[in-house]
């Protein structure tokens, strides 16, 4: 198999039976071989089991009985969310040792159920917030658009391994953008969900009121059908929102006609050190909106620094207090990126983390009275293409206000979505904002958008 | 994470490493020392390489406090919960 189809391309050649679930299976691993050894992107693997899985659904296929668009699509998991049969590890000595997790996280069971073909587990930066990090049990994820560049984190691996066509889709969590800034770096399509549509139970947390889980995929199409199979509620996660899951594909298609989108001008200006091409990003999106017919403006949200110190501090606080136990009887066992991240949490007090959270509280109202006039909101989903790896400056996330984490503070739906290839060759990319609970709107919104940028080149790597 | 499944995986190790726990000494929960107070004792090569990040932190803390400064006392403050 040439190119490595998107989920909806999948299904479609499936319900045509011009490609079978064990074909597509295969061709993945095919990849996984190739490529693995320099992208580092899966800590575990069963092969057999996914092969297995892809003959089930083949024969669903075949008999007419398919469960939906995720049956048979090759599929692998974030190493902090616990799949059925696999150790979590998080990637960390702290958790070397671990027995295999006895059930699936709701995200890895509903998407098994969905019919989903589990290859493995993947690559994280230690406990989601450490790294890139050279000191683990298992080495950091590499770029496939290069692979001396960094992926970003922390859903390192499974951006890695959607870009080199080892799988289709894959989990991912975000506290304070790690699903959107891998599918930034990498090319992809990374959706934040709202805060409580996708349940959180069995995934190790890193800052429980700023956790999310959601999917990486090549599109906003292929995110809106993953996103679909794992949103609803649960109940062992007291964050779950109750309310029915939204149909995040019936109006994928319906356009931006009449959508008015803002773009936050001063977020780009400023200390952030935006490249011209990301600038360029922004500008020819907003143009591509107006052609669609939405109505780009410019608008005034909080400044960015309020929201990234607001964040940093709950994220410390909430971390610290995670770890602690941890950082005192097994401090050694960390990386020493996580690990002097994680002792920074010593110094945040309880008058801090709650000054943090009622000034979250604030800027949260601020935004959303903001788009009380706007039904969108986009901005840069990163300042400019993947660093080199060696280059990656480990406390950038306290010197620089960041773009992403402000929709963790107001839990609102976030997606990253590819926006062309810098000076370097390797991707740009945007992101939109909705309100809370419009996931399908910033689906079908990033979706119009793709349609109309185009499709982009693949990672060179494939072509060798 | 939040409820069952991870969370109640790896809460017996915490307690197991617990016997093993480093203390900090005289300084302790009395230190004006944050790190002590948290029962963490840092060398002098950990204290050097997080200067900065230290003043980093600092200025973001104190940013917080100066706006927390401005605000009513006894505004009421909800609690975060789910979005819905």
């Amino acid at each position: 198999m040439g190119v490595i189809p998107t989920i909806a391309e999948a299904a479609r050649a499936f319900a045509a039976r011009s490609l079978s679930p064990v074909e597509l299976t295969h061709a993945c691993l095919d990849r996984v071989e190739r490529f693995e050894p320099s992208l580092h992107a899966f800590v575990a693997l069963d092969c057999e089991g996914a092969l297995a899985a892809a003959r089930g659904a083949e024969a669903r296929w075949m008999r007419g009985e398919a469960k939906g668009p995720l049956d048979g699509i090759p599929i692998a998991h974030k190493d902090i969310i616990d799949v059925a049969g696999f150790p979590t590890t998080a990637c960390s000595r702290v958790l070397a040792g671990q027995k295999p997790a006895a059930a699936d996280a709701p995200i890895a069971a509903r998407w098994r159920a969905a019919g989903a073909v589990c290859l493995g587990k993947l690559t994280t930066h230690e406990f989601a917030w450490g790294g890139p990090s050279f000191d683990l049990p298992t080495p950091p994820a590499r770029n496939p658009w290069n692979p001396a560049h960094f992926t970003a984190g922390s859903s390192s691996g499974t951006a890695a391994a959607i870009a080199s066509g080892m799988i289709l889709g894959g989990s991912g969590s975000d506290t304070g953008g790690s699903i959107r800034g891998p599918a930034a770096l990498c090319g992809l399509a990374g959706i934040k969900p709202s805060y409580g549509l996708v349940p959180r139970t069995g995934a190790f947390p890193l800052a429980w009121s700023l956790d999310h889980l959601g999917p990486l995929a090549r599109t906003a199409e292929d995110c809106a059908i993953l996103l679909s199979a794992c949103a609803g509620h649960d109940p062992a996660d007291p964050a779950s929102d109750r309310r029915p899951a939204p149909d995040l594909l019936g109006g994928l298609g319906d356009g931006v006609r009449g959508l008015r989108i803002g773009i936050p001008q001063a977020w780009h200006e400023g200390v952030l050190p935006l490249t011209p091409a990301t600038r360029a990003a922004i500008d020819r999106a907003a143009a591509i909106f107006r052609d669609l017919g939405a109505l780009p403006r410019v608008i005034t949200l909080p400044p960015l620094q309020d929201l990234t110190d607001a964040g940093m501090v709950i994220l410390l606080g909430e971390a610290f207090a995670i770890h602690a136990p941890w950082l005192r009887a097994r401090r050694d066992e960390y990386g020493e990126i996580l690990r002097e991240r994680l002792l920074l949490g010593a110094l945040v007090s309880a008058e801090d983390y709650l000054a943090a959270q009622r000034r979250r509280r604030a800027l949260a109202a601020a935004i959303a009275e903001a788009m009380r006039e706007v039904d969108l909101i986009l901005t840069a989903a990163a300042v400019g293409e993947a660093p080199l790896i060696e280059a990656v400056d480990r406390w950038t996330g306290f010197r620089l206000p960041n773009l992403l984490l402000p929709f963790n503070l107001t839990g609102q739906p976030a997606i990253s979505v590819a926006a062309g290839l810098g000076v370097g060759g390797l991707p740009v990319a945007i992101q939109l904002a909705g309100r809370p609970g419009e996931d399908a709107l910033v689906l079908r919104a990033a979706h119009a958008y793709e349609i109309a940028r185009g499709p982009l080149p693949s990672p060179p790597l494939l072509a060798g | 994470m939040a409820g069952g499944g991870a969370g109640g995986q790896y809460r017996g190790d915490v307690s197991e490493q617990r016997g093993t726990e480093v203390r900090t000494g005289p300084a302790g929960e009395g230190s004006a020392d944050p790190f002590a107070r948290a029962g963490l004792t840092l060398s002098a090569a950990e204290r050097a390489r997080l200067a900065e990040p230290i003043r980093l932190l600092e200025a973001m803390r104190a940013r917080l406090r100066a706006a927390a400064a401005t605000e009513e006392p006894a505004t009421l403050f909800p609690p975060p919960k789910p979005w819905a």
